[in-house]
């Protein structure tokens, strides 16, 4: 360990990341959040959240358990309508069009912007079903089409390879890291624009967690990422750009590198050094 | 943010006694448990095991074998038979201990049925040069037979046995009655070479055969009321000649109908009236007919012949309106010739004893052959069935043998039971159940056919009303309705599953019925207008301004469904009339019976399916809902984060990964339809019928045990066959308790992962 470890645990410099010197000034922006307040019942869970997320890029939650990271990534596709008592004021935009406004179709939203849970959740199917299930149910039944989608989206899950001799099999069948594949190749199926994994690599081992890792270098050419994890060395292996998240509040957000080397507030300072969390 | 304060180790012993004491108590304390819960499940499993092998023992003696064994056990009883003469007649009395023996010499013996010790001998006083030329018995069951003299007399007598109680111990004491008195009738001039005697309480016919002319004498009784006298009205006439001289002839109880048999294997029918003439000449074999007597009730003739072939004839009305003497069935038989042929007195049931000495025991109802077994080597002369079909007297020769026969449940076999029978009055062979009549001589008919029909198709119309409202509410309950609104519906379904199903029963029977069948139209235009309103309403309420659907808290919509269905039923209700008196007369049901030919009975398929189908969906409902309730949220998430509807996620992933729990809550709400007891009793009528009609009642297995049980002979073939009802019942439920489960198991290990 060398001495600047003792202050930053996370050592940004051995990581060999590919680009750096990244500015969020430059980049695309795919979703706008602004002065985003969530409450469940008469508790505010986020507090006027404002950021954007850069297209094609990473980008990380972090922070400890509780602090809405969670709650703001299922923001993006609404996923949290689901939730009884919950209650959204301000706009998230997504290519410049709020996504809360009343005419927006959820489903389709939910295709856009699609989401990988925590825990695999592959349906009681077979592992060609589970690819084509987001086919199918906008409608697509070309055996064709079906059948170059799943290749496709299997190959960028980098899952091909395992399952080509048993697609047909079901998918409960499968090991934990990939059933979570899966679930990444059946989300990338239907070509979302926006990817959100919510601590996609919490419930695997270490080699899973890797692949994972690797897939999401990966898919970040065709899709814009955002990723909530626990593992603050994960954010700082995958992410090109870090939110760090406190109390329902967004704290610092910004280049990964810099955050991770330069953090600008005491409070995320103290996060990434292990003070707390 | 550490703890600053000096923090010491608090000390802790956990080997004091007191602790060891504590451990101790606490093992025992589980190993009871466990024990304790292991003894309540192997129980239960015991008291299931030990209800299957009841019902198997009460049902198991149906299946049982005849048997026949030398009366007292291994000994052969057998001893000289009393008395000189030819054997007209052999009869045993009820109890089995008196025998009675009449010759052609007239002599009349009773004597001791295991010692062969005459008790008491009569003989006939005759005129000098008088004989008995012929002999015929009325029926074994009346124990009363008439001898024809060579002097164109008759004389009818009855074998009868009084019991008394001298010193408080029974004895038996046999007499002769004479019931058309002592002196013999004078029914033809010449000797009477052929006789036939039957009675319907007090109108006599007796038919003789004298120098080749058939003479019918009437006589009617009746007591004078003010005297008590019996006075005897006597009527003669010459009945139509048959042609061939009969070898004997026979007369049916009602006296509508003589049968002669001739040589050559036919049968002359007459029939009696006011024209007499032959109606009918059958040929009933292809040989010679051997023995033909008539059985119980007089409505059957049971035919043997020199082949040995056994067959059962009896009236069946032709598309003429002509009663035709029509075979029914034959026996199974060996292919000596049927020598001696006796009935039994209280069942359908027949004996016959062959050439080669081989006894045989048939019953005509089940078709079947009860017992073959040789008893002796060549032909008997006669044999004797006690009335209770326990004890055989057989005379072989000069030597009379005495048997038991172990012969309970006769009129049972596979055929009786699930296939078509042809009973006895009936145009053609059917299902019928119908257990017991006011008559003596009446034919049981046992087959299980309506009452499984019965109840296939209670649980038929229960299922169809239950499985869409159940399966739809639970969908409903547990995929959409908010938690507040599901946490008190679903009590509210489950408790309806503990109201009284004799409550149900009550109100389907005394309410439901008779309001159907005034408002049968209004059931009806209710059943199609609660759907069309509910939806209709849901689409008004889905385009109703915001202001108006913001008013209710999301999701407890369906509540405003309440008032709808209601007005709906009301409007129904007042449209039902008008559309009656335009469309069906007035009167639904009349115009269905009238008009479409469809019967329509009170108590009927649908009430039933109304009812019962009430008492189902609590069942249904309850588990379906826990089945869709169970399924992981993470896969409907899933489902809907890949961009589906809540309505794709439902029919693509919640369901199918909930289909065990709701194929098991299926298969546990057919069996509760299938068992259930009271509704059925009370709402069906009851009638042992099988017709798909929802307008007509039916009996369900449940209900029939229910309703015969307390009045069934314990014991009896009856009593059995309820039983074999209770297994049969028994089984179907288990089997499909069974199955739901084994399938359950299966896929949830299928879905086990999730």
């Amino acid at each position: 360990m060398t001495s600047e470890a003792k202050t930053h645990a996370i050592d940004i410099a051995s990581m060999q990341r590919g680009e750096s010197n990244l500015n969020l000034a430059d980049e695309q922006i795919t979703l706008q959040v602004q002065d985003l307040r969530l409450s469940y019942g008469d508790k505010e869970a986020l507090h006027g959240i404002n950021m954007d997320i850069p297209k094609n890029r990473v980008t990380a939650f972090i922070g400890p358990s509780g602090c809405g990271k969670s709650t703001l990534l299922r923001c993006f596709n609404r996923m949290n309508d689901l939730v009884d008592s919950c209650n959204i004021t301000g706009k998230i935009l997504l290519d410049g069009d709020n996504i809360y406004d009343r005419t927006v179709n959820v489903a389709d939203l939910r295709r856009r912007v699609g989401m990988v849970f925590q825990k695999p959740n592959p349906f009681p199917k077979s592992i060609y079903e589970n690819v084509a299930y987001g086919l199918r149910i906008q409608g697509i039944n070309k055996k064709r089409v079906i059948d170059e989608t799943v290749e496709w989206a299997l190959r960028s899950a980098a899952l091909w390879d395992e399952v080509k001799d048993r697609l047909h099999e079901s998918a409960l069948g499968m090991s934990g890291g990939q059933q979570q594949r899966l679930v990444i190749a059946r989300t990338v199926a239907v070509k979302p624009e926006v990817l959100l994994l919510d601590e996609p690599a919490s419930a695997l081992d270490p080699i899973s967690t890797l692949k994972i890792e690797e897939l999401i270098h990966e898919l970040k050419d065709n899709f814009t990422i955002v990723i909530v994890t626990h593992n603050m060395q994960q954010a700082a292996r995958v992410s090109d750009y870090t939110a760090f998240m406190y109390m329902g509040d967004l704290i610092e957000f910004g280049a990964t590198d810099a955050l991770f080397t330069k953090p600008e507030k005491k409070q995320t300072e103290d996060y990434i050094t292990g003070r707390y969390g | 943010m550490s703890i600053e304060q000096t923090n010491t180790v608090p000390e802790l012993d956990f080997n004091t006694p007191a602790q060891r004491r504590l451990r101790q108590a606490r093992m025992l304390k589980d190993k009871l448990a466990a024990s304790g819960i292991a003894i309540g499940g192997i129980s239960v499993i015991l008291a299931v095991v030990m209800i299957f092998f009841y019902l198997l023992y009460e049902v198991a003696p149906l299946f049982r074998s005849a048997s026949i064994e030398p009366w007292g056990g291994q000994q052969e009883v057998s001893y000289a038979v009393p008395g000189q003469g030819r054997t007209l007649y052999l009869a045993v009395e009820e109890q089995a201990e008196i025998g009675f023996r009449a010759t052609d010499r007239g002599q009349l013996v009773f004597f001791d049925s295991t010692s062969g010790q005459v008790l008491k001998e009569e003989t006939l006083s005759l005129p000098e040069g008088v004989t008995i030329s012929s002999f015929t018995l009325l029926s074994e069951a009346s124990q009363t037979f008439a001898l024809g003299l060579s002097d164109g007399g008759v004389k009818v007598i009855k074998h009868n046995y009084k019991a008394t109680y001298p010193n408080g111990k029974r004895v038996l004491i046999p007499e002769l009655v004479y019931p058309l008195g002592e002196d013999a009738l004078q029914v033809a001039d010449g000797p009477i070479e052929q006789l036939a005697v039957n009675r319907d309480s007090d109108e006599w016919s007796l038919i003789a055969l004298s120098q080749g002319q058939l003479v019918e004498l009437a006589l009617s009784m009746s007591e004078n009321f003010l005297t008590g006298e019996v006075e005897i009205e006597q009527s003669s006439r010459t009945l139509p000649n048959i042609g061939v001289k009969p070898n004997k002839l026979l007369l049916t109880p009602d006296r509508r109908w003589l049968m002669a048999s001739l040589p050559q294997g036919k049968v002359a029918v007459m029939a009696l009236g006011r024209n007499p003439e032959v109606t009918q000449l059958v040929e009933v074999s292809k040989t010679e007919i051997t023995s033909i007597e008539l059985l119980l009730g007089g409505n059957s003739l049971i035919i043997g012949d020199a082949k040995g072939k056994l067959s059962q004839w009896f009236f069946v009305r032709d598309e003429a309106n002509q009663f035709q003497l029509t075979h029914i069935r034959s026996f199974e038989h060996n292919s000596s010739p049927v020598i001696n042929l006796t009935t039994e007195q209280r069942r359908k049931g027949i004996v016959t004893l062959a050439a080669d000495g081989t006894l045989n025991l048939y019953s005509s109802t089940a078709n079947r052959q009860a017992l073959s077994e040789p008893l002796f080597s060549g032909a008997a002369d006669a044999i004797a069935l006690a009335p209770r079909a326990d004890a055989l007297l057989v005379q072989h020769g000069d030597r009379l043998s005495f048997w038991h026969v172990d012969n309970e449940h006769p009129e049972i076999s596979w055929s009786a039971y699930w296939e078509k029978v042809w009973y006895e009055g009936y145009e053609e062979p059917e299902y019928v159940w119908q257990s017991s009549a006011s008559n003596n001589d009446f034919e049981p008919k046992y087959s299980l056919m309506p009452l499984a029909f019965g109840t296939l198709k209670a649980a038929f119309y229960a299922m169809l009303l239950a499985t869409p409202l159940a399966i739809c509410g639970a969908i409903y309950t547990a995929y959409f309705m908010v938690p507040a609104m599901r946490r008190k519906v679903k009590p509210f379904i489950e408790l309806m599953e503990a109201l009284p199903t004799v409550i149900l029963g009550f109100l389907a029977g005394l309410w439901l019925a008779p309001f159907m069948e005034a408002n049968l139209a209004g059931i009806f235009v209710c059943l199609l207008i609660i759907p069309v309103a509910i939806v209709l309403f849901g689409f008004a309420w889905n385009n109703m301004p915001n202001k108006i659907r913001f008013l209710l808290p999301e999701g407890w919509d369906a509540a405003l469904l309440i008032p709808v269905v209601i007005l709906a039923t009301w409007v129904g209700l007042g449209l039902a009339s008008p559309i009656e008196d335009a469309l069906f007369g007035g009167h639904m049901p009349t115009w269905l019976s009238n008009e479409v030919g469809i019967p329509y009975d009170q108590r009927n398929a649908l009430v039933v399916g109304i009812a019962m189908g009430f008492a189902v969906i609590p069942t249904i409902f309850s588990i379906t809902e826990d089945a869709i309730f169970a399924v992981p949220k993470h896969l409907s998430y899933g489902s809907l984060a890949l961009g589906a509807t809540s309505w794709q996620t439902l029919t693509r992933v919640v369901l199918p990964t909930a289909s065990p729990g709701i194929f098991s809550a299926l298969m546990i709400g057919m069996g509760r339809a299938v068992g259930e007891t009271m509704i059925v009793l009370m709402a069906t009528g009851n009638t042992p019928i099988m017709d798909v009609n929802i307008f007509e009642g039916m009996r369900t297995l449940a209900a029939n045990i229910a309703v015969e049980m307390p009045e069934s002979e314990v014991g009896s073939t009856h009593y059995r066959t309820l039983f074999l009802a209770a297994f049969v019942l028994f089984l179907f439920t288990f089997v499909v308790n069974t199955l739901a489960e084994a399938i359950r198991q299966h896929l949830r290990k299928k879905y086990g992962s999730l």
